[in-house]
C-alpha cells in the first residue's frame, strides 16, 4: 500500500513542462501501480488522459474534473469502472488541482509555461 | 454587503517563488522578502483593508475565470518538494475567505460577458506563498486567471474593480507573477547577467509598467524577446491589474533582476478614476 509518509524522492505526482504533461501514481487495492497521465487540455478544460494499469494495459479517455472522485486519499475516475488509487494526500490535492486549471511548478522545466 | 461605496484601495504585483517562504522563515533581510513584508503590514494597518483578492499566475484554465466562493481557503502544494534540485520545504497556509465578495465578482464578470464560474480550489503556491510572507490574515477571495487573451484578463480585472465598488469593501488586488520566467534556465546568480534576453526583456516591461502601459504589454514589446523570455502566465496578471487599475502606472518597489532565472520585480499601482 502506498505509505502514509511524505516521501519527496518519489513525488506521486509530477509536471513536466517540457512534454507538458502532468503524471500521478497511484497504487490500488491489492498494491498494484497504476499510472495516470495528463496528456492535454482542451479549450473546455477537458482533459485527454492515458491510464496505465498493473497489467501494462494502456487506456485513453476524455475527461472533465467532474469525472475525478477524490477522497482523502483515493482517486478514482468515471469510465475507470472499478478503479479506485491510493496516494499521499499531499501529492492527491497536487493531482486534484491539475485538474482544475493549476500549473505546477515544474519537475521537468521547459522553455515556457504551461 | 455594506450601504457605503466600496473601493479598489490598491494592486499589486510580486513575486510569487516559494523560495521565498524560506529566506523568510530563514529570516533573510532580502529586498524581495522585506518588501512583501512591508506590503503586508501596510494592507492591514495603513490601508486597513477589508479583503483581499489574489490571483495566482499559476491557475490558469482554458474555459474561462474561476473565482472560489469558499468561507475557508487551505493551501495545497504545487512545487517541487526538497531534496530535489531546486526543491523547497513542505509549507502549508489558511486563510478565511470572503464569499459575498466573491459571489459578486462573479455577478460582475458574467455582466462584462465574460465566461466566470465558481469552482472549489484553495490556494496554490502562486497564492498562498506571498499572501504567507505577507503575513496577512484577512478574508481572501482566490481568483484564477486564464489562458484566455490579454483582452479579457483586462475586462476581468474591470469586473472586479465593478464590483468591489459595489461591495461596500475596501479591498486589494495582489496579482503575483514573474516577468522573464525561464526555469530551464536556473542560475543562483542575481543580475542576470547570463540572461541577456531576460534582463532585457524585464527592463522593458518595468518601463512601460512605470510609463502606463500595462495593457500594452504584448504588442510592444518583440514577439521573439516575448518567446525567450516566457513570461509566468503570459502577463495576463498585469493585464488583470490595468483593467482593475484603470492603466495606473506602477511603481516599482522592487527589482532584483534575475535570480533563479526570472525575472523578480515588485509593483504598486493606485487606482484611477476611470
Amino acid at each position: 500500500m502506498t505509505s502514509a509518509v511524505l516521501d519527496t524522492l518519489n513525488p506521486q505526482f509530477i509536471y513536466d513542462a517540457v512534454r507538458k504533461v502532468g503524471t500521478g501514481r497511484a497504487k490500488d487495492q491489492a498494491g498494484g501501480d497504476w499510472t495516470i497521465e495528463f496528456l492535454s487540455r482542451d479549450e473546455a478544460d477537458r482533459m485527454n488522459i492515458a491510464v496505465t494499469g498493473p497489467d501494462g494495459a494502456r487506456r485513453e479517455l476524455t475527461v472533465s474534473e467532474e469525472d475525478f472522485l477524490f477522497s482523502d486519499n483515493t482517486v478514482g475516475i468515471r469510465g475507470l469502472d472499478g478503479f479506485r488509487g491510493f496516494m499521499h494526500p499531499v501529492y492527491l490535492k497536487k493531482m486534484r488541482g491539475f485538474t482544475r486549471g493549476n500549473i505546477p511548478t515544474p519537475d521537468i522545466a521547459g522553455t515556457s509555461l504551461p | 454587503m455594506k450601504d457605503t461605496k466600496g473601493e479598489l484601495l490598491k494592486s499589486y504585483f510580486v513575486p510569487n517563488g516559494s523560495y521565498l517562504m524560506e529566506l523568510a522563515e530563514d529570516g533573510s533581510d532580502a529586498s524581495q522578502v522585506k518588501v512583501l513584508q512591508a506590503i503586508g503590514k501596510a494592507i492591514q494597518e495603513d490601508l486597513k483593508a477589508d479583503a483581499i483578492i489574489i490571483a495566482s499566475p499559476h491557475w490558469l484554465p482554458k474555459s474561462g475565470f474561476f473565482v472560489d466562493c469558499g468561507s475557508i481557503h487551505e493551501s495545497f502544494h504545487d512545487y517541487v518538494l526538497r531534496p530535489a534540485p531546486y526543491g523547497r520545504r513542505f509549507y502549508t497556509h489558511v486563510l478565511p475567505g470572503a464569499p459575498e465578495l466573491a459571489r459578486a465578482l462573479i455577478a460582475a464578470g458574467q455582466a462584462e460577458g465574460l465566461p466566470v464560474k465558481e469552482k472549489t480550489y484553495g490556494m496554490d503556491h502562486g497564492a498562498f506563498c506571498p499572501l504567507k510572507v505577507m503575513g496577512t490574515r484577512l478574508p481572501t477571495v482566490p481568483i484564477s486567471i486564464s489562458q484566455r487573451s490579454h483582452e479579457e484578463c483586462v475586462r476581468w480585472g474591470k469586473a472586479i474593480r465593478h464590483a468591489v465598488e459595489q461591495s461596500g469593501l475596501r479591498v486589494v488586488l495582489v496579482a503575483p507573477g514573474n516577468l522573464s520566467h525561464r526555469l530551464d534556465l536556473r542560475n543562483e546568480q542575481a543580475g542576470g547577467e547570463y540572461f541577456a534576453e531576460g534582463r532585457d526583456f524585464d527592463r522593458q516591461v518595468c518601463d512601460l509598467v512605470e510609463a502606463g502601459r500595462s495593457r500594452d504589454l504584448a504588442s510592444l514589446i518583440d514577439p521573439a524577446l516575448w518567446k525567450a523570455a516566457a513570461p509566468e502566465a503570459n502577463l495576463c496578471n498585469l493585464s488583470l491589474i490595468a483593467g482593475a487599475s484603470g492603466d495606473a502606472p506602477g511603481k516599482t518597489l522592487q527589482y532584483q533582476g534575475a535570480i533563479f532565472s526570472v525575472g523578480d520585480a515588485t509593483f504598486a499601482f493606485d487606482t484611477l478614476s476611470v
